[in-house]
């Protein structure tokens, strides 16, 4: 009898633990809730904040709508240039979560395919990569997000640094986080190595490529994923860091990072609403993402169950 | 002859009504139902049956080493007239390696790899005893010897890592036998040994056992080492009890239908077939048990009553009794 | 003495496997300690018929899994020959060797559906079968060993340990082998599966004709598989013979050795006086015959001298005192 895919879904021991634990749904829900604000952000907000033709200065410094002054045009009040600040949260979130999502994407694909060969080939292939990845780990991943992006801030100038700052964050971030992947994948693949499945592939002369990509990576995504989840939320909170330090994402295209930074300069001329919004919404962001991680973790091991 | 003639001796352990649960998300797993059993002084029983039978999980439950979410449902042991199932977990410490001893499958993970052999010796030996740690370091030696670990005093201060698997075996003998226990409880405790080996250790134990008059509950699933080593039998079958008797009475002359067609699966040097007898089908699943009878779906000798009646353990002769609707004599039907 | 006739399928000649056991060049260098070799095995030969079993049996370190996996060119010998009768097809596929493998778990991929699991030897000789073929052969080959053309799209953690045996000699067959390596096959089963995976192997080997290597520490079940046995030890070939003369007939200590070991169901005797000793140390192995310490009947020269393998009656034996049929 086939089942639906849904009711597949809803029948497996996954499910099962995910309805029985509140504040993963709760926290699951944030996450969804964010990335769909983001992705339909043009949508949902009154006007493009980024687009100087819909602002109106005399809306400028509105605070937020509980407090006196405020309207519920602009729920959590407006900034130094009448944008909306929650649309700009929207807008923001976008922005850090491309950069989460891009990095983290970059470090997997670059950390699994060492980690595959590492811990398949052995040899000294596995160990220049080990010892490459031991040298990498001894700097915090913020120096080298650091190191990657002034190098490419001297080989782009002006504008086009602002164009190609995504991308330039996404590299270093990625770049810096590869090493943890690839332990993981390493040890997963050698693990995986010594079962008679592989055996019986190598008699049949199936090519280590395959071997790696088809034998081996559908039976160690499952600690991958727990460590991108956390990664993503490391990947936000590094891109924040960077961005509120100046050297992120610019003003132009701000992630929460960046309105951070930009909204700190007014904290103390009393419209705190236009940095401290962003600062939760950053929070609660990366909260839900380490709680929704923490409990994939425990859910995929196989020694809790 | 195998058989003991222990009438006279006292029942040491008894088992009554047993039941084990498991509660699970898809629903209340009975791993073993209703089993009873006693053993008697000096006595070897074995409990054999394949894998799933449930025949670890009584052994275990008796010294209450039950992995949670795993506990006794209901029934009760008894060891010397004193009830120990529902002991609180102090005094459960002090039976078990006392009164009773525990040997397991695999000696590499009973002993603990960081002490020397004559250092957990010891300990046990001064927890179980009243002996001061000089006179422990004494008897430790003596055991030593006694499972036939020659130059005792040197091994005294090895890590287990540095024996090999039967040597390891033998020190965990040693170990249940520590403190003079009146039982020991053995699970399969040699599969994880070579045949040569294997045939070592059981000839070990057993003198052993016999020499200090200490009962066994050897749990195996191998028939061969039943058939050296019991006196009395007792087969498992999806929980439950299917037969009970001397050795003599399961190997030669057994009567229910899953024993029976057990033996002749055994493949055998002295006679050669072209095709093994086998069962077909094989051990239910526990969230599948059969109504009735729980091997009715694979008894080539199946009746319409056994789909529907839980056959009780019915005494055939002396010191045999099988779990089978077929021997319902007062109410079989024409 | 080890001829080849036409009918050879395998011939195994001085096969040796030694693996390297000491600590990298900078451990050594620093300890001072020489380079510890492992001979897992030591100068085997051996020649297996078409259509024949050969049964390989011995304790742990006796080096029969290394010659599978060796024979099945998983390793690479250190040296000597392994020569491989081509089959009268000569046809494209390369795999003339299949192998089925002691732990059920772990030797089915558990991400792959069983249609993949079984045809993966078929897709990687052939890259040109179409799907409906190869749909066709999952379902024959699936009612071949017992189970039902169903299962095909079920994943492996649905089966039973012998239900995933029979899938695993499924996938064997896909690619109808020339030789059968099987390692442990029934190892980890129950009795009662035992004996059903059993007559199952016994039943296509006669239908495929296929040449067995089988690989047991069992000594019961290879009695009742095998044509010929071969007992091993600590990388050695002791005794090769026939089935019924081995067991009735052995010639050297250690079969003998072996077969008082066994638990059979006709007496109660544990005690033997040929029981003693442990399996040595494979690092440091006894000089001359690696069994000496352990023989009854070992002597100076077993201590110096490792014995050849000659004939005896009709058996191959490596013993300096092999046992007379009486005793």
């Amino acid at each position: 009898m086939k089942k639906f895919l849904i009711e597949h879904i809803i029948d497996t021991d996954f499910f099962y633990q995910y309805r029985r634990s509140p504040r993963v749904i709760v926290a699951s829900s944030i996450i969804l809730l964010i990335i769909f604000s983001a992705v339909f952000a043009p949508l949902l907000t009154p006007h493009r904040p980024f687009d100087p033709a819909t602002l109106e200065l005399m809306d400028s410094r509105t605070p937020p709508f509980f407090q006196e002054g405020g309207s519920t045009t602009f729920l959590l009040g407006t900034d130094d240039q009448g944008r909306d600040v929650l649309a700009i949260i929207m807008y923001g979130s976008r922005i850090s979560l491309i950069v989460g999502f891009g990095s983290v994407l970059l470090a997997m694909v670059i950390g699994i395919s060492i980690g595959l060969l590492s811990g398949y080939t052995g040899g000294w292939i596995d160990s220049f990569f080990m010892r490459l990845a031991d040298i990498q780990l001894t700097f915090p991943s913020i120096l080298i997000a650091l190191l990657v992006d002034s190098i490419a801030r001297v080989l782009f100038t002006g504008s086009a640094q602002d164009e190609v700052a995504i991308f330039i964050l996404i590299l270093a971030i990625g770049i810096s986080t590869w090493p943890q992947y690839a332990r993981m994948t390493r040890s997963g693949a050698m693990v995986e190595k010594g079962k008679d499945y592989i055996a019986a592939a190598r008699i049949i002369k199936v090519n280590p490529r395959k071997i790696m990509f088809r034998h081996i990576l559908p039976n160690i995504m499952g600690p991958n994923l727990v460590l991108a989840t956390l990664g993503l939320a490391g990947a936000v909170i590094v891109e924040a860091t960077l961005s509120f330090l100046g050297i992120g994402i610019p003003p132009t295209t701000p992630s929460l990072g960046t309105l951070i930074r930009i909204g700190n300069d007014y904290l103390f001329s009393g419209e705190w609403w236009i940095t401290i919004f962003p600062a939760v919404a950053l929070v609660i962001l990366v909260l839900s993402i380490n709680i929704l991680g923490d409990w994939l973790r425990d859910v995929l091991n196989p020694k809790l169950q | 002859m195998s058989s003991i003639q222990n009438c006279n001796k006292k029942e040491i352990l008894q088992v009554d009504h047993l039941r084990i649960e498991y509660p699970t998300r898809k629903g209340v797993l009975v791993p073993v139902d209703d089993i009873s059993f006693s053993v008697r002084e000096g006595e070897i029983l074995a409990i054999v049956g394949e894998s799933g039978a449930g025949k670890s999980m009584s052994g275990m439950a008796i010294i209450n080493l039950l992995e949670p979410p795993g506990e006794i449902a209901r029934g009760n042991v008894v060891l010397n007239g004193r009830r120990i199932d529902n002991l609180p977990a102090q005094a459960m410490q002090k039976v078990r390696g006392g009164e009773i001893g525990v040997i397991f499958q695999d000696p590499l993970t009973s002993l603990n790899p960081l002490f020397t052999i004559g250092k957990q010796l010891v300990q046990t030996i001064t927890t179980h005893t009243d002996l001061s740690a000089f006179k422990a370091k004494k008897r430790a030696v003596e055991l030593l010897n006694e499972v036939g670990i020659s130059g005792a005093d040197s091994h005294f201060d090895s890590y287990p890592h540095e024996f090999s698997g039967g040597m390891r075996q033998r020190v965990v003998i040693a170990l249940a036998l520590c403190a003079g226990p009146k039982l020991i409880i053995a699970d399969e405790p040699t599969t994880a040994l070579d045949v040569s080996i294997q045939a070592q250790i059981l000839s070990l134990l057993k003198t052993l056992c016999r020499e200090h008059q200490t009962a066994i509950i050897l749990i195996t699933h191998d028939m061969g080492v039943v058939r050296k080593m019991a006196d009395r039998v007792a087969v498992m079958y999806a929980g439950r009890i299917v037969e009970v008797g001397s050795v003599d009475a399961i190997i030669k002359d057994a009567k229910h239908p899953y024993t029976s067609g057990l033996m002749k699966c055994i493949p055998n040097i002295g006679s050669t077939v072209e095709n093994l007898h086998h069962i077909a089908g094989s051990m239910p699943r526990l969230l599948e048990i059969p109504t009735g009878c729980a091997f009715h779906p694979r008894c080539s000798m199946m009746k319409e009553r056994c789909r529907t009646e839980r056959p009780e353990l019915i005494p055939l002769e002396e010191n045999h009794e099988a779990a089978c609707l077929l021997f319902d004599k007062e109410r079989t039907d024409a | 003495m080890l001829e080849n006739t036409g009918r050879t399928m395998l011939e195994v000649r001085e096969l040796r496997k030694y693996f390297d056991h000491s600590q990298g060049w900078l451990g050594r260098t620093l300890s001072r300690q020489p380079s510890k070799t492992v001979k897992a095995v030591d100068r085997v030969s051996f020649s297996i018929e078409r259509g024949k079993t050969l049964g390989l049996v011995g304790e742990s370190g006796c080096g029969k899994t290394t010659i599978a996996r060796m024979i099945a060119g998983l390793y690479r010998p250190t040296g000597g020959d392994i020569i491989f009768n081509t089959s009268q097809n000569e046809a494209l596929n390369e795999c003339r060797i299949q192998m089925i493998f002691q732990d059920p778990y772990s030797s089915m991929n558990p991400r792959w559906r069983i249609r993949d699991i079984i045809t993966e030897p078929i897709r990687e000789s052939d890259e040109k079968t179409d799907k409906r073929a190869l749909k066709k052969k999952v379902s024959e080959l699936l009612l071949q060993v017992g189970l039902s053309p169903d299962d095909a799209d079920k994943y492996p953690h649905q089966f039973s340990g012998g239900q995933r045996q029979r899938i695993s000699i499924a996938r064997a067959l896909s690619v109808n082998p020339d030789l059968l390596v099987c390692d442990e096959p029934t190892s980890a089963l129950d009795v009662s599966v035992q004996a059903q995976i059993l007559n199952l192997i016994k039943e296509i080997q006669r239908s495929y004709h296929l040449t067995c290597l089988f690989i047991s520490h069992n000594l019961a079940v290879v009695h009742h598989v095998s044509d010929q046995v071969g007992v091993m030890y600590l990388g050695k070939l002791f005794e090769l013979t026939d089935n019924n003369t081995l067991f009735h007939e052995a010639k050297h200590p250690y079969t003998r050795m072996l077969l008082e070991a066994i638990p059979d169901l006709e007496t109660n005797e544990l005690e033997s006086k040929r029981l003693t000793g442990d399996i040595p140390d494979p690092l440091n192995p006894p000089s001359g015959c690696v069994f000496h310490p352990r023989c009854l009947e070992a002597d100076s020269r077993c201590k110096k001298e490792t014995p050849k393998l000659r004939m005896i009656g009709k058996s191959m034996v490596a013993c300096h005192h092999p046992l007379e049929s009486t005793e």
